[in-house]
């Protein structure tokens, strides 16, 4: 009777521990598994990226045939991407060398954008929220860009005012510059951009 | 410490570590699936839900509501819902301002998007229809004539259209306010 009973409680007792550890690996499971999709979602799209230079596109972000992370986190973050039947959109947040683009810097915008029938430079926060109103334009566009007699351009983009091209960039806080082309030649199904030139993004003095 | 207590107890937990390592990966996966349903501050809701028709938006609010708007556009939306009746959406204007439209199903997904100068013509003219709609309109269709609009089939009943036209010189945000008023967005009768 009394080993009866012992075995009994052993028995339960195993069996107590079986539930718990069933009920820790589930709850670690649905934890890591929603952490996951919450930090899959939070950025930018995880796939599909071209790159050149310090640019970035996601030309099937304006496709039907998106990804399904891409359809997350444009539900998500509320994106509406440029369709890929408007024009192309790049993002960049980094310089030439790779540096975070720094409101304390200045930077040079230089080169010969592809053919396009418009183009536009947008400046944003990383996130791609507005900019406070500052002392100057957050955007331009090509048909506003003053070029020299050979048809080449630059932009300054610095916290302070310059003569010629200038966006106003944020004083001390990291920033993002877009550049969109509208009615563009390059194709967004094109899934390498090597060798296409956009304009290069040269730091220059910082405070 | 850490390395003898894994060593003894390790064989009893990784059959439960990779259990949870399991489902991690299938809650992460649906939820991933599941995310554009769910989402309930997505672009159609920002963009003001369901109102009908053209709805012009000062550039500011919809760059302050969605991500890496251009500011050097001007912008109106149309939520369409097929309950209602196919959609028309159409620009008769053919001013020299750059008109982009993209549309968008319920999820913000984008499945047609397209510039004035792209555009069959030279003019934006879509009907969006569900499947039943699109074989209506077909079986009474002219034989002898292709039809003179675009006919779309969205993914999803509703979702939203978005009108962006371009600021340029000479004209600059009016001629481009104008452009994005001129798009048209009609429910038509069955």
């Amino acid at each position: 009777m009394s080993v009866a009973h012992y075995h009994s409680v052993e028995e339960t007792r195993s069996r107590m521990g079986a539930y718990a550890k069933s009920a820790i690996a589930g709850l670690v499971g649905v934890g890591l598994g929603l952490a996951a999709t919450y930090v899959a979602t939070s950025g930018a799209f995880p796939f599909g990226a071209a790159h050149s230079g310090p640019w970035t596109s996601w030309p099937k972000a304006g496709a039907i045939d998106s990804d399904p992370y891409a359809r997350a986190i444009i539900a998500r973050q509320a994106a509406a991407p440029l369709g890929n039947g408007e024009g192309l959109a790049f993002v960049a947040t980094t310089d030439d060398a790779g540096r975070p683009l720094d409101g304390a810097c200045e930077y040079t915008l230089a080169g010969t954008p592809p053919v396009a029938r418009l183009w536009t430079i947008n400046l944003f926060t990383p996130e791609g929220r507005l900019l406070p109103p500052g002392p100057g334009y957050r955007a331009l566009s090509s048909d506003q860009i003053l070029r020299a007699a050979t048809g080449e351009f630059e932009i300054v983009v610095a916290p302070s005012a310059r003569a010629g091209n200038w966006l106003s960039s944020p004083a001390g806080s990291p920033f993002a510059i877009s550049l969109n082309l509208y009615d563009t030649s390059v194709s967004p199904t094109q899934t390498s951009l090597e060798g296409l030139k956009l304009l290069s993004i040269a730091r220059g003095k910082c405070s | 410490m850490l390395v003898s207590a894994l060593r003894d107890r390790g064989p009893l937990i990784l059959p439960w570590a990779l259990g949870a390592l399991f489902l991690a990966g299938i809650v992460h996966i649906s939820s991933i699936f599941l995310m554009p349903r769910f989402a309930e501050n997505d672009a159609y809701v920002r963009l003001g839900g369901r109102t009908q028709g053209v709805t012009p938006l000062a550039d500011a609010s919809i760059a302050q509501s969605l991500p890496f708007q251009d500011q050097r556009a001007e912008y109106s939306v149309c939520h369409y819902d097929l309950d209602a009746g196919p959609t028309r959406v159409r620009s008769n204007v053919t001013a020299d301002a750059l008109v982009a439209i993209s549309f968008h199903d319920r999820t913000g997904r984008i499945f047609y998007s397209t510039t004035d100068r792209a555009a069959l013509r030279g003019r934006i003219d879509v009907r969006l229809l569900t499947p039943r709609q699109l074989d209506g309109v077909e079986a009474s269709d002219p034989e002898d004539q292709a039809p003179q609009e675009l006919r779309l089939t969205p993914p999803t009943q509703t979702g939203f259209v978005l009108v962006r036209a371009l600021i340029e010189q000479p004209g600059g945000r009016t001629a481009a306010r104008q452009a994005a008023n001129a798009v048209l967005c009609q429910v038509e009768r069955e």
